[in-house]
């Protein structure tokens, strides 16, 4: 059968070219717009970025070696380590609430309800409306005298509600529940997720008695726990860099209470033109994201379960 | 309690969660429409009152003359649609060559594709700005669009797992045909993966539509503006601004994402397989 595959298809191939060579070089071919994508715009930046960061440099005249300098202004400016501040904070509060939330939601859009569709849809709406565009929205949403939230919260409970873009004490929590409106993406990859677990999975359990706690700590959660561990580490990522929605909201204040770590890279670069300052900071956010990464899956190995090999 | 009932009382309060939930996903969907057909002096009032008095369709025609939405429009859409084109063809190549072709240094470079994705845009950020000032690309487009061309590691993955679930029998027929890889590719595995391609392809617009970044650093001249950089720039230049009028931008500007999420809809979960089989 075999031996026939070889003798059919190497009568199409060049004489003296294995299958498996040609197999080879077209999967080569088939990646080559990654390969050269990555070599000139991810590989040879970030090597640049690297020596840059050693550097002084302002996009005019050519880069000066300067050692270590950045790293120790740096480690002496009160600014870099607000930002990592802000931003730290920021990850540790708003990672977990938008995992735990995008599953919760995700099993309840999962069920089989009718007009289920539609529900999904208007769930999923805030993910498909521009952050520059929701970003200008929740502005006025939490507008100290006119915004619907302490309209809400002034009808509802008779409080007088903070002004929240402008106060140093909540501006955080303006931005955390701004961003744990928009749950689209990860509660998307959960529902895919869930709808691959075999229901004879369930029907096993709940022959074994098991109640819906159980069923979902035993059945759900191995059974979807790589793309937890996925959804985990891009909510990560995705939080140590925010941008465009602080940029629109608050461009950082009021006296850097918003500040995240990327705004200050950007200023750094484009505005103050520190382009060998910024780099370097860019380049120790990559490192604690490459512990932290490290960090999830090394652990994840007590409690991810994987069926088959990715 | 019997096992129908049980699961219809499960429904119910998952019903009773997700419907007061609607609201609160709607709340600046209806803010933002009543403030767009509104008066500057209605949206500053207290108490807030959602509903237009009098209604006022003049806001649009005034808002899109205010900023030059048609040109920002006609800018974002152009980036939009070449990248979606681009990076949908180059993420199906290499999901296609990861899912279905042996090489040597294969798995080597799949970790290299996904572990890209740990990358702040950040680090690149800055080199890629040296580089594209020296090539001349700085008040292009091609900043924008060129580097997308690799694939993207999460639409390669996204294709890569879908190509893996179709069965090699199928493929194989086509092989002792004589049809090359490349013929495969085009005319079997790209047309049966269409729930790929449109489900990346919307999410790429969408990513592309709401790109403020790199706009912000690689577009200078105000005539080459996307929507989103021109209404950030907008609200950084007009402190105290015509807010009636950014709302019926805002409306204008989040419609095509929103159109092209209606048509593909349907293929936006079945699209994106995550099982590891």
């Amino acid at each position: 059968m075999s031996g026939m595959a070889a003798v059919r298809a190497g009568g199409a191939a060049r004489p003296g070219l294995s299958l498996r060579w040609r197999e080879a070089i077209n999967f080569y071919l088939f990646l080559l717009p990654w390969i050269l994508g990555f070599l000139a715009f991810t590989a040879i930046p970030i090597v640049a970025s690297l020596i840059l960061g050693f550097t002084k440099y302002n996009a005019i005249s050519a880069p000066d070696f300067v050692g270590l300098r950045n790293f120790k202004f740096l480690y002496a400016d009160q600014i870099f380590w607000k930002s990592l501040r802000v931003t730290l904070t920021y990850t540790v509060v708003f990672v977990p609430l938008q995992l735990v939330s995008s599953l919760f939601l995700a099993m309840l859009l999962n069920l089989r309800v009718p007009s289920m569709r539609t529900i999904r849809t208007i769930y999923y709406l805030p993910s498909i409306l521009p952050t520059v565009v929701t970003g200008l929205v929740w502005i006025w949403l939490f507008n100290a005298d006119f915004g619907l939230i302490n309209f809400f919260l002034y009808k509802a409970f008779e409080i007088r509600g903070p002004n929240w873009l402008g106060s140093e004490r909540w501006v955080m929590s303006a931005v955390i529940i701004s961003g744990l409106w928009a749950l689209g993406g990860g509660v998307i990859i959960f529902l895919a997720a869930l709808q691959n677990v075999p229901g004879e999975f369930y029907e096993a359990a709940e022959l074994d008695g098991a109640n819906i706690l159980h069923r979902f700590w035993h059945v759900t959660v191995p059974m979807i726990s790589p793309v937890i561990l996925y959804n985990l580490m891009i909510a990560m990522i995705l939080s140590l860099q925010v941008f465009t929605r602080i940029y629109v909201l608050t461009q950082g204040g009021p006296n850097y209470a918003s500040y995240f770590y990327n705004l200050y890279v950007y200023d750094n670069a484009f505005s103050y033109l520190k382009l060998g300052l910024a780099s370097a900071q860019a380049w120790i956010l990559f490192v604690l994201i490459l512990l932290l990464t490290v960090l999830a899956l090394r652990t994840s190995g007590r409690w991810v379960h994987y069926s088959g090999g990715v | 309690m019997g096992r129908r009932n049980r699961e219809r009382l499960y429904k119910a309060i998952a019903l009773l969660l997700l419907l007061p939930g609607i609201l609160w996903v709607l709340m600046p969907t209806v803010w933002m429409f009543s403030a767009a057909f509104s008066r500057l002096e209605q949206i500053m009032r207290w108490p807030p009152d959602l509903w237009p008095d009098p209604w006022v369709f003049s806001n649009f025609y005034e808002g899109f003359a205010f900023l030059p939405f048609g040109r920002y429009f006609a800018n974002s859409t152009q980036i939009a649609v070449i990248r979606v084109m681009g990076q949908v063809l180059a993420a199906s190549m290499a999901g296609y060559a990861f899912a279905r072709m042996q090489a040597p240094g294969k798995n080597l470079l799949f970790i290299l594709v996904l572990s890209t994705l740990m990358l702040p845009y950040t680090v690149t950020m800055i080199p890629q700005y040296i580089i594209f000032q020296r090539l001349g690309w700085i008040d292009t487009y091609l900043p924008l669009i060129i580097p997308h061309f690799d694939g993207g590691a999460f639409f390669i993955f996204l294709f890569r797992q879908f190509f893996r679930s179709i069965p090699d029998e199928l493929a194989e027929a086509a092989r002792l045909d004589g049809c090359s890889y490349f013929g495969i590719y085009w005319r079997m595995m790209l047309p049966l993966s269409l729930p790929v391609i449109a489900a990346s392809s919307i999410l790429i617009f969408q990513n592309s539509w709401q790109e403020l970044l790199q706009p912000l650093i690689f577009l200078h001249d105000n005539s080459k503006y996307t929507i989103p950089l021109g209404l950030a720039r907008f609200r950084s230049s007009y402190g105290s601004s015509p807010w009636h009028l950014i709302m019926a931008v805002s409306i204008g500007a989040a419609l095509p994402p929103v159109v092209l999420f209606f048509i593909g809809q349907r293929f936006l979960l079945s699209g994106i397989v995550v099982s590891d089989k």
